[in-house]
């Protein structure tokens, strides 16, 4: 037991909880957005993978993994007007649509890479934006490198966060937002504009999420491998929720799966003797757990998910 | 509303080209003639058997159950077919990411296609090889590792033993901490191999040090790779890694980037270029010479009822370009190896 409770131990396993927990920050920040303007999006993970491509993509051709986390943000929400047009302008089903794009960003994303490199043997490296070091405040013992020796982007993903709680609660626009995924009707009727807001809810999920899957193959790895996603598109859209449609409930949700993740994969090395297989369904079990515990009034949306037609069809 | 419905039906029918590009790619004549792109002409009635000087044009067909293209297994099973393919005149096609419930669908269509060979990379095929081969007695079945043979199946395999062993070793000799790693994708029977001999050969070079094994659940999840590999220092000081879980083991050599003084081994292809400061050597296969034993037996019409296992004596397995972190163990890395080929060591190929 004295190997996993040391400060060492302890240390690492909340370092690598928050690297693992960004990517699922953002796309489940993405999808907040999303659903709290009542689009329940579920080509999180599509949106994510073609994200991770476009984001290698540039951010190898160009040698500035910058640019590239740019870039697969903005295909992102590109990839996730597609979504956007047919089910606001269209109104046709969410789910459905959703799963189209996680149908049709894989095979994309695969296109572009073969077509950019063919199919090698080995997979193309890139260069990849390094952590942040604050200093000072990062030589602090055990606190320094947990909080102050952090991932650009991870610091991105937090202060989204607080961004996201102030947005919601204490200012107009943010409330006329909720309104929108709550009861679009009144909204309309107060002069908002529910088109254009949902509109802006799916360019806020595609670049966010589209950041998520390219903060993987340009900050995280510098390589592209198909299927590099994962599910954590899922696991983000599980995450939101589990976090009870908050932006501090989101934000706990993805440490959780983060911190599941680093236990699991530590116990692996340390206990032998427990089969693999039943580690890896630690963060799962996790999840299944804290939803049986809690038993909140639930935040959801009333129109979630709900197309909305102006004229009343 | 009759215009949107328009367009609605318009957005389907993209979707629908889409996903039929998408991942479960069923096998198409077009799809043959199209991969076998560059190296031969492509008839224009590929479903044909004969070109128009009545020459036989044999065809291959490769399933993958993972995108060929995860810089891992599957690419350089892929890149081992066409290497063969081009040697033997076959023309190729391809599925990939196709799942386990697909299996015996995509053999059955490449074997009604008239497809001459068709190739499984890996064990886990043989029982859907096994299902289909005997309604098709025109079509050869080649299992890669496998160890079924009949009529019209052949396997043939790597000695996963022998390369796990020769990781082993130079992992033994070359660990500083005395901890070494071991990375597998998921437990299945070559990841089993390869662990034997991995740890026989760590224990021949070095009987003091300790391997730590963790598994990734996953062959593609390059992010979870990097993340076993430093989860594997900061919890055991592991320092040298070896790992079978393709793409997964790019993220493993990505995450020693980010410590002093740790390496890896890496395989099946040469991948040394990669990270030339933290890659010893790559334990290579030579699939070429594997699938084309199958290829070459299938148009002398001698396959079937076989099965070939092959490793450093057949010139199967070998050793690539020499890391710079190594040069100074080269010397006796490669006595080992000589040793091996030599069959002066003794492996223990039973599985525990």
């Amino acid at each position: 037991m004295e190997t996993i409770l040391n400060f060492a131990f302890l240390e690492n396993l909340l370092v690598s909880m928050i690297r693992m927990a960004t990517p699922l920050l953002l796309a489940g920040l993405g999808e907040l957005y999303s659903e709290k303007a009542g689009m329940v999006n579920i080509g999180l993970d599509g949106i994510m993978t073609i994200g991770a491509g476009v984001g290698f993509i540039v951010g190898y051709l160009s040698g500035n993994p910058l640019l590239g986390l740019f870039a697969g943000s903005l295909a992102g929400v590109a990839l996730n007007l597609i979504y956007a047009f047919s089910t606001i302008s269209l109104r046709s089903g969410q789910t459905i649509n959703g799963m189209a794009l996680n149908i049709l960003a894989p095979a994309l994303s695969t296109f572009l890479s073969r077509t950019m490199f063919g199919v090698k043997t080995t997979l193309m490296k890139g260069a990849t934006i390094g952590n942040l070091s604050v200093p000072v405040l990062s030589e602090i013992p055990f606190i320094g490198p947990i909080l102050f020796k952090a991932h650009p982007v991870s610091y991105f993903a937090l202060f989204l966060v607080l961004v996201t709680l102030w947005f919601f609660r204490r200012t107009k626009p943010g409330l006329n937002y909720l309104a929108v995924g709550e009861y679009p009707r009144a909204a309309e009727s107060m002069g908002v504009n529910v088109t254009k807001t949902k509109y802006l809810s799916c360019i806020i999920c595609g670049f966010l999420a589209g950041m998520g899957g390219a903060y993987l193959t340009t900050c995280y790895i510098g390589a592209y491998a198909e299927g590099v996603v994962a599910g954590r598109g899922f696991i983000a859209l599980s995450a939101v929720i589990f976090g009870n449609w908050t932006g501090a409930g989101v934000l706990l949700a993805t440490l959780l799966f983060g911190l599941a993740d680093a236990v699991q994969l530590r116990f692996q090395v340390l206990f032998r003797d427990i089969p693999y297989q039943l580690l890896s369904m630690l963060p799962y079990l996790m999840t299944i757990f804290v939803l049986l515990m809690s038993n909140k009034q639930s935040n959801e949306p009333k129109a979630n998910g709900q197309p909305y037609a102006r004229e009343g069809k | 509303m009759k215009r949107y419905m328009y367009l609605v039906f318009v957005l389907l029918m993209v979707l629908v080209l889409a996903a039929g590009c998408g991942p479960k790619a069923e096998p198409t004549a077009e799809a043959g003639a199209e991969a076998a792109g560059e190296e031969a002409p492509a008839s224009a009635d590929s479903s044909a058997d004969t070109k128009t000087d009545g020459e036989k044009v044999w065809r291959v067909a490769m399933i993958a159950n993972t995108p060929i293209a995860d810089g891992g297994w599957n690419s350089a099973c892929y890149a081992g077919m066409t290497g063969a393919a081009e040697k033997y005149g076959f023309e190729t096609a391809y599925s990939e990411n196709v799942a386990q419930t697909d299996y015996v669908t995509i053999f059955t269509e490449y074997a009604n296609m008239g497809f001459d060979l068709v190739f499984a990379p890996g064990n886990e095929f043989t029982d859907a090889v096994m299902e289909v081969a005997p309604s098709f007695p025109n079509t050869n079945f080649l299992i890669l590792n496998g160890d079924a043979k009949a009529d019209n199946v052949m396997s043939v395999k790597a000695d996963n033993t022998q390369m796990g062993f020769l990781a082993g070793a130079l992992a033994g000799m070359k660990t500083q901490t005395g901890k070494v790693g071991f990375v597998g994708g998921m437990e299945i029977t070559t990841a089993k191999q390869a662990i034997n001999g991995f740890h026989q050969g760590v224990a021949y070079a070095n009987p003091e040090a300790e391997v730590s094994v963790s598994w990734a659940n996953s062959w593609d999840d390059t992010a979870k790779g990097k993340e076993i590999a430093m989860s594997m220092v900061s919890t055991n000081d592991v320092d040298v890694f070896f790992g079978t879980a393709s793409a997964v083991d790019v993220g493993v050599r990505e995450g020693l980037s980010e410590f002093e003084n740790r390496w890896g081994i890496a395989q099946p292809g040469e991948s040394l270029d990669q990270n030339p400061e933290r890659i010893l050597t790559s334990i290579i296969t030579d699939n070429v010479a594997l699938i084309g034993l199958g290829l070459e037996k299938a148009q002398s019409g001698t396959f079937g009822n076989e099965v070939v296992e092959a490793g450093v004596k057949e010139g199967v397995l070998s050793i690539g370009l020499i890391g710079e972190s190594m040069k100074d163990l080269e010397e006796s890395f490669m006595k080992v190896y000589d040793q091996l080929y030599e069959g002066a060591i003794t492996i223990d190929y039973e599985l525990k």
